[in-house]
């Protein structure tokens, strides 16, 4: 879902820095106050967001024949809800931007569009319908990570599209493309971030963090 | 309808390692990141405009840096659970009955 430095033209990439700066610092604002005013908030952000920073380094072979790596923000995003998410994938993107290569500075605001609000929106809503659907919430955090991390890639290749639409048959075939490059890579890998994700959330379950808070 | 952590553990890893049995089906895979894949599709068209501050010298300093990014995602996550965890009342505690020590210390119950 990394989009690479340098790959967005410019308008792209004011665009998406404009779009993603203020949900990153009201974000960052949310987390902030939440750390001042409730005392198991920090321990709650600390588990979700070392889950997150520790699963987008593990980046795994896949059937394509190529590798991807799994998002962590859909635990994140149930337990603790999507609005503390933006803030986090702040860190990770940062982390990875700089130190590694790996994503970018020009490409920090569509890349956090797509890993922290979107991925995150949509993992937290299949997980509330769920709930009110009254299946068991296992089944709500599974499909609900597997969504997300499939909706972050599929704002990704939109994103690419967007820049780069198809000279002939423009953005619709362009999109059809650039998903085409995710879509069998991520699929396993979706599967298995919501596998893991129930284990996390159960065991953080018994370990007395409630779960249903999001949901509320 | 539950299923046991260790079989969605064991699922999960199967899940995560497919495309490893991918090579063994005949298909030459090179296993390249996606993200670099989705760049060589650009193909001309794409020029990066701007490049990164800093780059990793070697393959072997960037995969440091990886292991560095989950060890401390991993201690994070871990110590919070087994921080909660340990707040518990601990369970070996519970499993002992409270035993009286009465009879020891009145020797008049022992001679009657």
């Amino acid at each position: 879902m990394h989009i690479s430095e340098g790959f967005l033209p410019a308008s792209h990439a004011v665009g998406w820095t404009l779009v993603s700066a203020p949900i990153a610092a009201w974000s960052v604002r949310r987390v902030s106050r939440a750390l001042r005013q409730e005392p198991r908030a920090r321990l709650e952000l600390a588990a979700v967001g070392g889950f997150a920073f520790a699963l987008s380094a593990l980046k795994l072979p896949s059937v394509s024949g190529s590798c991807s790596h799994p998002t962590g923000s859909g635990l994140g995003a149930i337990l603790v809800g999507p609005a503390k998410m933006p803030a986090i994938g702040l860190a990770v993107l940062l982390f990875q931007a700089l130190l590694l290569a790996h994503g970018g500075l020009t490409t920090l605001g569509a890349n956090l569009f797509s890993l922290s609000v979107a991925g995150p929106l949509v993992s937290w809503t299949t997980f509330s319908l769920c709930g009110k659907a009254g299946l068991p919430s296992e089944a709500g955090i599974f499909s609900g990570t597997a969504l997300g991390n499939l909706a972050t890639y599929a704002v990704t290749a939109a994103q690419l599209a967007f820049a780069y639409p198809d000279p002939h048959s423009g953005f619709s075939a362009a999109f059809v493309k650039f998903a085409s490059i995710f879509a069998l890579t991520q699929i396993p890998l979706a599967i298995s971030e919501g596998l893991l994700t129930v284990v996390v959330a159960k065991a953080l379950r018994r370990a007395r963090f409630s779960i249903a808070e999001a949901s509320s | 309808m539950r299923f046991p952590d260790y079989l969605l553990l064991a699922f999960a890893l199967l899940a995560a390692l497919s495309g490893l049995f991918w090579n063994r089906l005949g298909a030459r895979a090179e296993f390249a990141g996606s993200d670099g894949l989705v760049v060589k599709a650009l193909g001309e068209r794409a020029k990066p405009s701007f490049e990164p501050l800093w780059k990793p010298p070697s393959a072997e300093v960037e995969s440091g840096l990886f292991a560095l990014q989950a060890a401390i995602g991993g201690a994070l996550a871990g110590y919070v659970i087994g921080r909660a965890r340990g707040a518990k009342p601990s369970r070996v505690a519970n499993t002992f009955d409270p035993v009286s020590y009465t009879h020891l210390t009145l020797p008049t119950n022992r001679e009657v």
